[in-house]
């Protein structure tokens, strides 16, 4: 009997779920890179109830009967599809197009990817991301080479105050067996875990890992339309399992009206 | 007189009874693949009710008809209808259209699923988000290589245009009822059913199966089972009461 209570709070706590997520989608649908994430939910194994059935002769006879108990809502599905291409005319600004990621290292030594940014220099020369963490393996420009430019195979180039391009270094591509396993700590930086598996080394151009292309800002690829109907069929079933809810309510309160004063 | 009584508690349980299986199926509005349950009533062996022999009758133990003595819930059917298919997007998003199921492993043997929100794992096999890895029709997970991934239709999947492997689609036929197992996957209710492969079963990629709850059913489902539940209830109270008065006033001295 009070099964279907509860199984109505799992329905409504896996709706506050995708609530949850599609809210935080939408704050980061400007931020470039950004991936779109889904609820899943998962419906609960039925549990058995005990209870007299008829076996057809006459008497009556105590069956199992399954009873399905709610739902819960598994780990978020995180969508690792390529955003948009926003020409930005800058040649530091820079995304993968395919599932390469580029190698940055953290405060702490810890190694981070991104799906790209626009690249700056820093006070002490090393060509950073625009949250400041340095490109890995270290790129540091030489005096007098005040911008640099990225080519397709991640070459980085310097370029001198008179326009004498010359190399300076590469950006490390990595690929994983599972990017949608990579854990997001702090804007557009990802790191491995046990779900997406180690780094794979590879090079620009080769499949799973796809070419650097620089003058351009990978978008988020979080569309709005989408999320709306998110947020309203989650809105609804909301609404469907607190109406279940006051329904079972009043049919206590029935039971427990059985003896009238 | 007494009788009633129970038959009308019968009614209260039995509502509620259904109602568990109708918040079941609320609260899986948005569960993707999920199959709504059905319930439907069945009455206790109807029993004889017979007279005893009245003072004046010259046969004892009148015949007075039948009587139902009790509502009982039967098991839950599923119900297997089609789900609206729902673009994602998302590569790994994979919804079957007709009868079949994807086959997947899990710990306990095999099963059986339409939740098609596939991911990956570490070894880039894809697997079902409760890490059940998805199988090929050798029974092989499949694991993706580096590269882009299409599904077709029939189940093949391709990764830069050359086929890797072929997604395992079967069908039962209705006289292998299934049972729900929990993590949005299914199993023969008698285990030696097996299944055939689905030849009328389409694989699309980039969407999902959403839940097949009737909205408006459920919810007049409802109206139904809580009006029912008064009814059953209002019986007893009538019952109790004539029980009452029997007990309180039949004796009572005139005066």
């Amino acid at each position: 009997m009070w099964t279907s209570l509860r199984t109505a709070v799992t329905g409504l706590m896996a709706q506050q779920r995708a609530l949850d997520i599609s809210a935080d989608n939408l704050t980061k649908m400007q931020v470039p890179g950004s991936k779109s994430q889904r609820a899943s939910f998962i419906e609960l194994a039925p549990e058995l109830r005990y209870m007299g059935v008829p076996d057809g002769e006459g008497n009556v006879d105590i069956d199992a009967r399954e009873t399905g108990i709610g739902v819960r809502a598994s780990s978020a599905v995180r969508n690792m599809g390529q955003g948009s291409f926003l020409p930005t005319g800058e040649p530091t600004d820079v995304a993968v197009d395919g599932d390469g990621f580029i190698e940055v290292s953290m405060p702490g030594g810890q190694i981070g990817y991104t799906h790209g940014g626009s690249l700056r220099i820093d006070g002490l020369r090393r060509v950073v991301t625009s949250n400041g963490l340095a490109i890995s393996p270290g790129i540091t420009l030489p005096d007098g080479m005040p911008s640099f430019e990225i080519k397709q195979d991640g070459t980085v180039v310097g370029i001198t105050t008179d326009g004498t391009r010359q190399d300076v270094g590469q950006l490390r591509l990595v690929r994983f067996a599972n990017p949608e396993g990579l854990q997001q700590i702090g804007q557009n930086v990802l790191v491995p875990t046990v779900a997406s598996g180690a780094p794979i080394a590879g090079a620009a151009g080769q499949p799973g890992v796809g070419t650097v292309v620089s003058g351009i800002i990978e978008s988020s690829n979080i569309d709005p339309r989408e999320e709306y109907l998110r947020v309203v069929q989650a809105q609804r079933a909301y609404e469907l399992n607190v109406r279940a809810l006051k329904t079972v309510d009043e049919m206590l309160q029935d039971a427990s009206n059985l003896r009238r004063s | 007189m007494i009788r009633g009584l129970y038959t009308a508690a019968s009614g209260m349980l039995s509502a509620m009874r259904r109602m568990e299986l109708v918040t079941n199926n609320l609260a899986n509005a948005q569960t993707v693949g999920f199959k709504q349950d059905r319930s439907a009533l069945s009455t206790f062996d109807e029993v004889m009710i017979l007279q005893d022999g009245t003072p004046a009758a010259t046969t004892r133990n009148q015949e007075l008809g039948q009587l139902g003595m009790a509502a009982v819930a039967e098991e839950p059917m599923i119900d297997f209808t089609q789900g609206a298919i729902q673009e994602t997007s998302r590569d790994f998003d994979l919804a079957l259209e007709g009868p079949g199921f994807f086959t997947v492993q899990t710990p306990d043997g095999v099963r059986y699923t339409r939740d098609g929100g596939f991911t990956r794992d570490a070894l880039g096999r894809m697997t079902t988000t409760e890490g059940h890895l998805l199988l090929d029709t050798a029974g092989n997970p499949i694991t993706i290589p580096a590269g882009k991934m299409q599904v077709n239709e029939d189940g093949t999947v391709r990764v830069e245009d050359q086929p890797i492997a072929q997604i395992n689609v079967v069908e039962f036929t209705l006289d292998q009822p299934l049972r729900k197992v929990g993590a949005n996957e299914f199993a023969p209710r008698n285990d030696g059913d097996q299944p055939r492969a689905s030849a009328g079963t389409a694989v699309h990629q980039s969407s999902i199966e959403i839940s097949n709850l009737d909205m408006a059913g459920a919810q007049t489902t409802m109206l139904e089972l809580q009006r029912a539940y008064q009814a059953s209830q209002r019986l007893i109270q009538y019952q109790d009461e004539m029980v009452g008065r029997a007990v309180n006033e039949i004796a009572r001295p005139i005066g």
